[in-house]
């Protein structure tokens, strides 16, 4: 059998395949036993399901990391869904019961039986859900290249090698504690020591200093609460003051994590901007004093350029689509027909170093259609692939019922004509996202800037 | 070790701070705090970060979930007992 990506890049990892790789609170795994267990459960996979994707519900990282090698080396799409927002737009799916002389790990899994699973998901993708803008799972669709091609990046930049282990405290079902709390050790070679994300400071420190660790993966959340203890708790602040990087990802950073209230000086934070779309984009140290909006400079091989002030990016790490709110069952491509992924957050150049970015907002706000979440970007990246359209803005109009509705004004084609857009966006976009009027127009009136001025068009009903 | 009324008084006294509900009305020892919004997942680590800090111990458990740690009295037993 083949086993492409994932289940050899961790065979291939540097180090001793027999010294601790995986370590939990209550045992240690090597590389091996990780593969080992990963090969009987790839057999399991492939006895049960009939080439369907494998949908993997936990908490339990271990459970994460078999199930991911097993579901890669089985060649099945793996679906990641937090345990924590229940069912997502694969619907609950069968749960998988283990037989008594199979792993118990089975017991994670459930059968996709949702759009994603009849949709035929390439064999090597790996799934994670993210609310997104709309507040409604998307399902973001990434090949195990992109997977390992984000996870190395980051692991190369940070120094992940065999004797400098990372501590994770991110959820794993999410990309950010995936890609580098777990797959980017793994495949490094660093022993990772995972926490429970609802940890307290003292035993992230607690961690760090017993795997002598030189990264710790967490979220804002922790270093808030690090903040908060930091004027009493010495041990913590200097356990902690030993890492290379502690980064965080996912939210802003507290002001008071930002200027180092406390004992936290010596920390060395870093901030990861990225998504579960486009992975890592930058990943930079924060200083006290630096402006909250600064991404510092992209990553290796992360190509970015700044259209009327819209971050966009090209890099191996983009994800192949998304499923979700507007996408009409089917995948939809996360990056343009020209290969750029729209981050929809808007950005300039630093004018002392050209190559920092420095974030100022987000280039769409949202339409709330009676408490439902539109993105005027994600409207418009539909409307945009029609392929009479030249151009196109989407923006709230009021509606006496509804509170807001979307609707566009669209450069038309020469020949192309609007009531064939119309049904052609009925059949691609969510009802709520649906544009109640479309309005032709010669040109879009930018600001000076370039942004797109969000004036609704004129109601003529 | 620390003494568990004393525990128990401080507690109280560090809720009816972070949570404006109780600022009129002290919890019970067996008041739900599940009841309060503040008392979610992060709010149960805020007060015991404060307790860490307060008392001057580690919490050296890695599963910390708001079950157990839903009553002034579940959370006072906890610190006793592990103090």
């Amino acid at each position: 059998m083949m086993s492409p990506g994932i289940f050899a890049a961790v065979a291939a990892a540097a180090g001793r395949a027999t010294d601790p790789a995986l370590i939990t609170g209550d045992r240690s795994w090597s590389r091996d036993e990780l593969l080992a267990v990963a090969a009987e459960l790839s057999e399991a996979l492939l006895r049960r399901h009939a080439g369907g994707a494998v949908v993997v519900e936990t908490r339990d990282p271990v459970a994460t990391v078999l199930l991911t090698l097993a579901a890669d080396r089985a060649g099945l799409p793996l679906l990641h869904r937090d345990p924590a927002t229940g069912a997502g737009p694969s619907g609950p799916g069968a749960a998988v019961r283990p037989g008594a002389d199979e792993s118990p790990y089975l017991g994670s899994v459930r059968v996709a039986d949702g759009p994603e699973a009849a949709s035929g998901l390439p064999a090597d993708a790996q799934v994670f859900f993210t609310s997104g803008s709309t507040g409604v799972p998307t399902a973001v669709v990434r090949s195990s290249a992109a997977v390992l091609a984000d996870a190395r990046r980051v692991a190369d930049f940070l120094g992940y090698r065999p004797d400098a282990a990372v501590v994770c405290a991110a959820p794993t079902f999410h990309a950010y504690g995936f890609n580098y709390g777990l797959l980017g050790p793994l495949v490094s070679g660093a022993p990772v020591r995972l926490l429970p994300s609802r940890c307290l400071p003292s035993a992230c420190a607690a961690a760090v200093r017993a795997v002598d660790a030189r990264t710790l993966i967490a979220l804002p959340a922790h270093y808030g609460l690090l903040a908060q203890g930091a004027g009493r708790q010495g041990t913590v602040a200097q356990d902690l003051a030993r890492l290379n990087a502690a980064v965080s990802a996912g939210a802003a950073l507290p002001p008071a994590v930002r200027q180092r209230a406390g004992g936290m000086a010596e920390l060395p934070l870093y901030n990861c901007y990225g998504s579960s779309e486009a992975g890592a984009m930058t990943l930079t140290r924060v200083e006290p004093g630096q402006e909250a909006g600064d991404l510092g400079e992209p990553l290796p091989g992360v190509r970015v350029r700044l259209t009327e002030g819209e971050l966009q990016v090209q890099s191996s790490s983009l994800a192949l689509g998304r499923f979700g709110p507007g996408t009409g069952g089917r995948l939809v491509p996360v990056a343009g027909p020209d290969g750029w992924y729209r981050t929809g957050d808007l950005a300039r150049r630093s004018v002392t170093s050209p190559e920092r970015l420095l974030l100022y907002g987000r280039a769409a706000a949202v339409i709330n259609v009676a408490g439902e979440k539109v993105s005027p970007a994600e409207v418009e990246q539909v409307i945009a692939r029609h392929p009479g359209v030249l151009d196109v803005s989407v923006a709230a109009a009021a509606d006496e019922v509804r509170g807001e509705v979307p609707v566009a004004r669209v450069v038309l084609r020469p020949g192309a004509v609007l009531s064939g857009l119309v049904d052609w966006c009925r059949a691609e976009l969510a009802p709520q996202q649906m544009p109640r009027a479309f309005e032709p127009v010669d040109r879009i009136p930018r600001s000076a800037t370039g942004k797109a001025l969000r004036k609704p068009p004129q109601d003529d009903r | 070790m620390a003494e568990r009324q004393h525990v128990l008084d401080a507690i109280s006294l560090r809720l009816r701070e972070v949570i404006p509900a109780l600022r009129d009305a002290a919890p019970e020892a067996d008041t739900d705090l599940r009841d309060y919004p503040e008392f979610d997942s992060l709010g149960v680590l805020e007060l015991l970060v404060w307790i860490e800090n307060e008392f001057s111990l580690t919490i050296p458990d890695e599963e910390l979930t708001v079950e157990s740690f839903s009553t002034p009295a579940k959370i006072a037993d906890y610190i006793v007992a592990r103090g």
